[in-house]
């Protein structure tokens, strides 16, 4: 549009099609309110009369005329836009672009359908938060209820120690585990033999591709209280045994030891192809200059993955409410699932899934969604001001 | 800095190391041998507990490897339905899965790859959205099963990963750097986006579409949780969830319990170890990502570098 504008040659009365132009803009955003302030004016109406006072004709018609009345109002200006011939500067050349790019639009449509299936069809379900959920009712019908579920949530003597449990297991498992594949990438540079550091890759990076189902069997061979390798060592050796999987004092420990064994090999990839780019002569120069290892590690290799090292940071600092479901969901047990391994997300899927209770854990969720957005813009912010270089 | 004279010397040099970098490269090569027996050990374990026959394994107090391996466990484990069942199911939902996936993602990435498309700004941000956003567990459970009738539907486990952001960046940022004349002097013989994309970008693409099949196949094979949420035919459940229910819950499968017929060649009685039947499940399971894995190692590398730089 503003190519057009700016040409106006060819318009024979440029202020005429100004004008038009914003009378179009205007019905555009006039008929779009009218079908989206419709739609909540509909929605927001059966919440508060229920369905078994709905009456279509008395309640609904107001909300679906105007639904209606907008659908057409675009329709028409769509027409006249297309048509009309004070639009042709601007019309024309969007008409061309778009008969150019037809086949485009046919090939992303599969996936902008699927996205709006299965991405945004369910943020109308987030009203669940704030509705009083009957099965019978469904989403729409059910009553209004503002935000009691909030404060039956943050009533529960359990949310504190939920939300706790989900920072600390978060901002520890973070501060334990991030720093280490930065130290084991390090250490892999300074490996002399390139085939054997491939070969070390090759293993540190395997446990990643094997599920946390897996991990859990892994560690049930080695820890199992009564048929654990570990523990039956322990036991021939005369000492106690230790109960890894359902001790709620080991719990932590077993979720930093797995998330290292598991992610921390593959966790070095990503700064590996940062170091991967830095150019050998800086290490020539840097040695003829006096520089021992140690020294040109710190002041070579390791500025060469700071950026690296912000953008994970950041990654992970958004993620450090909701990071680890799969996880806990696989290694807690009977004895720590109500106690220490119990999380937002966990609880969640307690609630709802198991429980039934719809619209608690979507007011819980909803929650941690909402703070865990404003973590990543913090976050991002922070290194914004501290670094320079943001992520976004 | 102006003195270039030592130089030559430098590769002398080298090779002498002082003691302290001799010591730290030895204690270096050390430490990724321990790691490396720490990450190899456990795989190792529960394939001999697989190994071992029940008479062993009550007998012994610790075995690391057993003295008379048997394959009873998998010979079990395969002659009930279930697990070469679930091996089918989870075959299938991977490989139709990353197939669809492969190809909606990587259209998506072709269109939006262009930015004279009209709209181009607002599908980019129709879909970043939703790597920031989305409706939650119980919202997308609700529209899974209530909305879409998707429940005990395979559909279920395949169609909603189908777009994946992330994979969605890597693709397009590759197709961005490809040269316009590729397209350029087809579209001058008459050829439609369809006949470019199918028979001049893919076959110069392949390295990073299989970056993000990988990704995808992965994903899929090892992912439980979905099924848990919308499978509720035990006949329908991928491996992943019959190991989990199995080890974690304690819940066998149905035709597993039926332990009483075994007999041996010479009709004697057979007592399955049970862990060793758990384990064998559990091998059953990582196998196939353990041998493959290494395969395809280097499309996983090149795709996390693309994915790190472009974000």
């Amino acid at each position: 549009m503003q190519a057009s504008l700016s040409s106006p040659g060819t318009n024979p009365a440029p202020a005429q099609a100004k004008k038009a132009l914003t009378v179009f803009k205007g019905l555009l955003a006039l008929s779009l309110l009218m079908i989206i302030g419709g739609a909540v004016w509909y929605v927001a109406i059966t919440g508060i009369i229920g369905n078994k006072n709905w009456n279509f004709m008395t309640h609904g018609l107001g909300p679906a005329v105007t639904c209606a009345a907008g659908a057409l109002l675009l329709l028409c200006s769509l027409v006249a836009y297309f048509t009309m011939p004070v639009f042709r500067p601007t019309a024309a050349p969007l008409l061309r672009d778009l008969n150019r790019d037809k086949y485009l639009y046919l090939l992303i449509l599969p996936g902008i359908l699927v996205v709006f299936i299965f991405s945004y069809m369910p943020m109308y379900g987030i009203i669940l938060a704030f509705k009083d959920y009957k099965i019978k009712s469904g989403i729409m019908f059910s009553s209004w209820c503002g935000l009691e579920h909030f404060n039956r949530f943050f009533g529960r003597a359990i949310a504190g120690s939920i939300i706790g449990n989900t920072l600390f297991i978060g901002i520890t498992q973070l501060l334990i585990t991030f720093p280490i594949p930065i130290i084991l990438a390090l250490l892999l540079n300074e490996l002399k033999s390139t085939r054997y550091r491939k070969l070390v890759q090759t293993i540190i990076y395997l446990p990643h591709f094997v599920s946390w189902v897996i991990m859990y069997s892994l560690l049930f061979s080695l820890f199992s209280i009564t048929s654990g390798l570990v523990n039956k060592l322990l036991m021939s050796l005369g000492l106690s045994s230790i109960n890894m999987l359902s001790d709620p004092n080991m719990f932590y420990g077993m979720l930093y030891g797995t998330s290292i064994w598991k992610e921390a090999g593959w966790g070095t990839i990503i700064y590996m192809a940062a170091i991967a780019g830095v150019d050998q002569e800086m290490y020539e120069a840097a040695y003829l200059d006096g520089a021992n290892r140690f020294q040109q590690c710190i002041h070579i290799t390791l500025p060469a993955i700071a950026f690296s090292v912000t953008t994970m940071l950041i990654l992970n600092v958004g993620s450090v409410m909701g990071a680890n479901f799969d996880q806990i969901m696989n290694l807690r047990t009977e004895a720590t699932k109500t106690t220490v391994a119990q999380v937002i997300d966990t609880y969640v899927y307690d609630m709802g899934v198991s429980k039934g209770e719809y619209d608690l854990s979507t007011a819980i969720g909803l929650f941690q969604q909402i703070v865990n957005c404003i973590l990543l813009f913090a976050s991002n912010f922070v290194v914004k001001k501290m670094s320079g270089e943001g992520f976004f | 800095m102006n003195e270039r004279a030592p130089l030559p010397k430098y590769g002398k040099n080298k090779i002498r190391l002082t003691v302290g970098e001799r010591l730290f490269d030895f204690l270096n090569v050390a430490l990724f041998i321990l790691i490396a027996i720490a990450i190899i050990f456990p795989f190792f374990n529960i394939f001999a507990i697989s190994l071992t026959s029940n008479a062993e394994y009550m007998r012994e107090p610790f075995i690391i490897f057993p003295k008379e391996p048997t394959l009873e466990a998998y010979s079990y484990m395969f002659g009930t339905p279930t697990i070469p069942r679930a091996y089918a199911v989870t075959l299938l939902i991977t490989v139709s899965g990353t197939f669809l996936s492969t190809l909606v993602t990587s259209m998506l990435a072709y269109g939006l790859s262009k930015p004279t498309l009209r709209g181009h700004k607002f599908f980019m941000i129709y879909l970043l959205i939703t790597m920031f956003f989305s409706g939650g567990l119980i919202p997308n459970y609700y529209n899974i099963t209530k909305t879409l009738h998707l429940s005990n539907n395979l559909l279920a486990l395949i169609l909603p990963g189908t777009v994946s952001v992330f994979n969605f960046i890597i693709v397009r940022s590759f197709f961005k750097q490809l040269p316009a004349s590729l397209e350029e002097s087809a579209k001058i013989d008459g050829a439609n986006e369809f006949t470019i994309l199918f028979r001049i970008i893919y076959p110069l693409s392949i390295p990073t579409l299989a970056t993000i099949a990988m990704f995808v196949a992965v994903g899929l094979w090892n992912s439980w949780f979905s099924a848990q949420l919308y499978i509720r035919d035990e006949k329908l459940y991928p491996l992943q969830l019959i190991v989990r229910n199995y080890v974690l819950q304690e819940a066998k499968p149905a035709e597993m319990q039926n332990l009483e017929g075994l007999r041996d060649a010479t009709g004697k009685r057979i007592y399955l170890n049970e862990t060793g039947l758990k384990m064998a499940c559990a091998v059953a399971t990582a196998l196939p990502m353990v041998i493959i894995y290494p395969f395809i190692q280097k499309y996983f590398e090149k795709g996390v570098t693309i994915g790190a730089v472009k974000g």
